[in-house]
C-alpha cells in the first residue's frame, strides 16, 4: 500500500493501481471517453487529464500509476483549461444536434461541455460531413459526425467479442467508424457497443426515438434469458394514455456474473414483457375444489424460471396436497457458448435441486400418462403438445397459441411485476425487483395459492424464514447485492 | 465462382524473405499491401482476404490499415492514374493549380486523386504518372504530359 493525495485528500492505495480506477472508486469525478474498465486503457481521448506535481504538463489518470508520494491534482484552474481545449476541439466538427440525439441525458461529451464547456463557440470553418445513419447490423445505428473516435466499441469487438467487425478507417478528419463493405456487425453481444458508446454515436434501432431517458424509470433485476443471470437495469415507464411498459433492458455491472455486458437475445427478451396478454382471473373455491379435494393423481409441472418464492410455494402446495410436482429446464444447445450465454434456459434451473423438486423428463411422462389432472405452470411443454388424456388446468403469464378451454386457464404475473430470487448456473442467488406496475394488474403465483389454501404463508418474508432458509442455508437478508455463492447441496 | 487471389511467383519469393526480416507478422501488412495493389491495380475484396488470412490477422484489420492511406485504392481505377502531391511543399508551390489542370483538361481515361507527400518535396509541385514522378511541374511539363496520356 502506498498513500497518494488527490486534491489534497489523503487515499491509502495498491502500489502501482490505476490511478482513473482510484479515482473512480473514491467517487471523485474525472471526465474521460476511452477508458473503460473492461475494455482496459487506450489513452486516445485525453479527457482525464490530472495535474501531478512534479511533472511538466498534465498527465493522463489512465496511464498513471500509483506510487507512494504522488500528488494529484484534478480540478486546478489550469486542468479545466485543458478540458475545455480539448472539447473545443472535440466540437469543431461535431454536428451538436443533442435535441434530436437519443443519448442527450445521458451522453459524456454533453456532460462534459455542460461542466467545463467553452460556450461561445469560436469556429468559422465549415463542418467535415460524414455519414449520419449507417446500418451497422445487429440492431446498432451508427452516426459518424458523433463519434469521438473513442475506440470503445472496434476495441469490444477486437478483444471482448473476438468477432473484429468494426475498426477505424480512414485519417485525419475522415477517420471514422465503419465495419468493412458486406461484413455487417454480427455477434450474439453485439448491441453491447450501444452501452459503451460514451456519445451518441451507436443507438439501439430497439430504442430510439422511442423515449427520452430522463423520463425513464430504472429498477434493477435479473435477466430471465438463460440460467446465467446477467444483471440488468429495467428502464420503464408511463406515458400518458399508455400502460407502463418497459423500454430496454441495460447490462448492470456484476463482476461475478456478467461484467458490464449481456446477449442481445437477453437484452430484446423485454419485449415479452411488454406484450399484453389477456386476463384470465380466478375463482379460488374453484380451484381449490379441482385441486384439493378429491383423491386422484395429479401432476403438477412448473416452469423453472419461476422465482425461488413462487417454486416454493408451489412446492409446499404439492406436498401437502400429494399432487406431484415436477420442473423441466428448457435446453437448447445451440444458445450456449463460453462466455455469457448458457444453454439452459430456465433462469431458476439451479433451485430445483435445492427445493427438491424433480427435473426428471422421463418420471414427469410417466406419471403424466396416469394422471388425472395436469397443473400447468407457464411450461411450454404442456402448451404445445397436449396428448394426455387428464384434464390441463393452465396458470399462465402469456396467451399462448392454442388455449382451448379457456375456463381452464388463470393468468399471473410475469417476473417483471413482482420482486424474486433466483439462482443462477454458478449457484449464485440473487435478488430482482419488481418493476412494472399496471399493465393488467395481475395476480402474483404467490397470491393464488394463498389464496386457495390460506394456511400457506401468507408473505414472501415468512416463506423465507419459515421455509426458504431452511432449504437454502442462508436467510434473505444474508444476499448481497451483487449476488450471493450457495454452497452446493450436495456439499452443504 | 468466387475469384480467389494468388501472389505472383516473385511477390510469394519477396513475401518468403519479408516473413524472416519481421519478427512481428503484421509488419508485413503494409508491404503485402502494395503487392496486391501492384498486381491488380487496386485492393480487392478477395486480395485483402488473402492478407488476412496469410498474416492471421481480422479482415478488417487489413481494411483498417489500407484505409488510412490515401494511395490505396478499392476500385478498379480508369485506364491511368494521375496522383497529385497535396502536402505541404507542394501545397504552397501550386499543387492546387496542378489538380485543377488535370481534372480541366484529363478525359474519362484517366484518374486524378490527391496523395499526401511522395517524399519529393524538392521537386514541388509533383505528382506521379502511373507510378512514375513527374517534379517541378511548369506549364510546358503539363502540357507534355497531357500529350504522353493521348488526353
Ligand atoms: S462510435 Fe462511440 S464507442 Fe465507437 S469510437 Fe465512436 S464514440 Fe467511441
Ligand atoms: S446470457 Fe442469458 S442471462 Fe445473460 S443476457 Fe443473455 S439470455 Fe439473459
Ligand atoms: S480516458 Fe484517459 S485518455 Fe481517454
Ligand atoms: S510535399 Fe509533395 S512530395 Fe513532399
Amino acid at each position: 500500500m502506498v498513500n497518494i493525495s488527490v486534491d489534497n485528500q489523503k487515499i491509502e492505495v495498491e502500489e502501482n493501481a490505476l490511478l482513473i480506477k482510484v479515482l473512480q472508486d473514491n467517487d471523485v469525478e474525472i471526465s474521460h471517453f476511452c477508458y473503460h474498465e473492461a475494455l482496459g486503457v487506450d489513452g486516445n481521448c485525453r479527457m482525464c487529464m490530472v495535474e501531478i506535481e512534479g511533472a511538466k504538463r498534465p498527465q493522463i489518470a489512465c496511464n498513471t500509476l500509483c506510487k507512494e508520494g504522488l500528488k494529484v491534482h484534478t480540478k486546478s484552474p489550469n486542468i479545466l483549461k485543458v478540458k475545455q481545449e480539448i472539447l473545443e476541439l472535440e466540437l469543431i466538427n461535431h454536428p451538436v444536434d443533442c435535441p434530436v440525439c437519443d443519448q442527450a441525458g445521458e451522453c459524456s461529451l454533453q456532460n462534459y461541455y455542460m461542466d467545463f464547456g467553452l460556450y461561445g463557440s469560436r469556429h468559422s470553418v465549415e463542418k467535415t460531413k460524414k455519414a449520419k445513419h449507417v446500418d451497422l447490423g445487429s440492431n446498432v445505428m451508427l452516426d459518424q459526425e458523433r463519434c469521438v473516435l473513442c475506440a470503445r466499441c472496434t476495441r469490444f469487438t477486437q478483444n471482448i467479442s473476438k468477432s473484429n467487425e468494426l475498426f477505424i478507417i480512414g485519417r485525419g478528419d475522415q477517420a471514422r467508424v465503419s465495419s468493412a463493405p458486406n461484413k455487417p456487425l454480427n455477434n450474439p453481444y453485439a448491441m453491447n457497443v450501444i452501452d459503451l458508446c460514451p456519445v451518441g454515436a451507436l443507438t439501439s434501432k430497439d430504442f430510439r426515438f422511442q423515449q427520452r431517458v430522463w423520463f425513464l424509470d430504472s429498477v434493477e433485476s435479473i435477466c430471465h434469458g438463460c440460467s446465467k443471470g446477467c444483471n440488468i437495469t429495467i428502464d420503464h415507464n408511463t406515458t400518458k394514455f399508455d400502460n407502463d411498459r418497459i423500454h430496454r433492458y441495460r447490462p448492470r455491472r456484476n463482476m461475478a456474473i456478467n461484467s458490464y455486458f449481456m446477449c442481445d437475445e437477453g437484452r430484446l427478451s423485454f419485449h415479452k414483457e411488454n406484450k399484453k396478454s389477456r386476463h384470465f382471473p380466478f375463482n379460488a373455491s374453484t380451484l381449490r375444489t379441482l385441486m384439493c379435494t378429491d383423491e386422484s393423481k395429479k401432476v403438477m409441472l412448473a416452469n423453472a424460471s419461476l422465482s425461488v418464492e413462487n417454486l416454493s410455494i408451489l412446492k409446499l402446495f404439492c406436498d401437502k396436497y400429494s399432487i406431484e410436482l415436477f420442473s423441466l429446464p428448457i435446453v437448447d444447445e445451440t444458445f450456449g457458448d463460453d462466455w455469457l450465454r448458457n444453454s439452459v434456459r430456465s433462469a431458476n434451473a439451479s433451485a430445483l435441486e435445492f427445493l427438491e423438486i424433480s427435473s426428471s423428463y422421463e418420471a414427469f411422462l410417466k406419471a403424466a400418462q396416469t394422471s388425472k389432472l395436469l397443473i400447468n405452470i407457464n411450461h411450454p411443454l404442456l402448451f404445445e403438445n397436449i396428448e394426455s388424456h387428464a384434464k390441463i388446468m393452465h396458470f399462465t403469464t402469456h396467451d399462448f397459441e392454442d388455449m382451448g378451454d379457456m375456463r381452464n386457464i388463470v393468468s399471473f404475473a410475469s417476473y417483471s411485476h413482482e420482486n424474486g430470487t433466483l439462482i443462477n448456473s454458478d449457484n449464485i442467488i440473487q435478488k430482482f425487483s419488481k418493476s412494472l406496475h399496471n399493465i393488467h394488474s395481475e395476480n402474483t403465483l404467490h397470491h393464488i395459492f394463498t389464496q386457495i389454501d390460506n394456511t400457506l404463508y401468507k408473505t414472501q418474508e415468512t416463506l423465507w424464514s419459515g421455509y426458504i432458509s431452511k432449504q437454502l442455508g442462508l436467510g434473505f437478508s444474508d444476499i448481497q447485492k451483487m449476488g450471493t455463492k450457495l454452497k452446493g447441496v450436495n456439499n452443504a | 465462382m468466387r475469384k480467389i487471389f494468388e501472389l505472383s511467383p516473385q511477390n510469394l519469393e519477396k513475401l518468403s524473405a519479408l516473413r524472416k526480416q519481421y519478427p512481428e507478422q503484421k509488419a508485413i501488412v503494409l508491404p503485402l499491401l502494395w503487392m496486391v495493389q501492384n498486381q491488380l491495380s487496386y485492393l480487392s475484396e478477395e486480395g485483402m482476404q488473402f492478407i488476412a488470412t496469410e498474416l492471421d490477422v481480422p479482415y478488417m484489420h487489413v481494411y483498417s490499415v489500407a484505409s488510412f492511406y490515401t494511395m490505396f485504392i478499392f476500385e478498379q481505377p480508369k485506364k491511368h492514374l494521375i496522383e497529385v502531391c497535396r502536402t505541404l511543399s507542394c501545397a504552397l508551390n501550386g499543387a492546387d493549380d496542378v489538380k485543377a489542370y488535370f481534372d480541366d483538361k484529363c478525359d474519362d481515361d484517366v484518374e486524378v486523386i490527391e496523395v499526401e507527400c511522395l517524399g519529393a518535396c524538392g521537386g514541388a509541385p509533383m505528382c506521379a504518372v502511373d507510378g512514375k514522378y513527374k517534379e517541378s511541374l511548369d506549364d510546358a511539363k503539363l502540357e507534355a504530359i497531357l500529350k504522353e496520356l493521348k488526353c
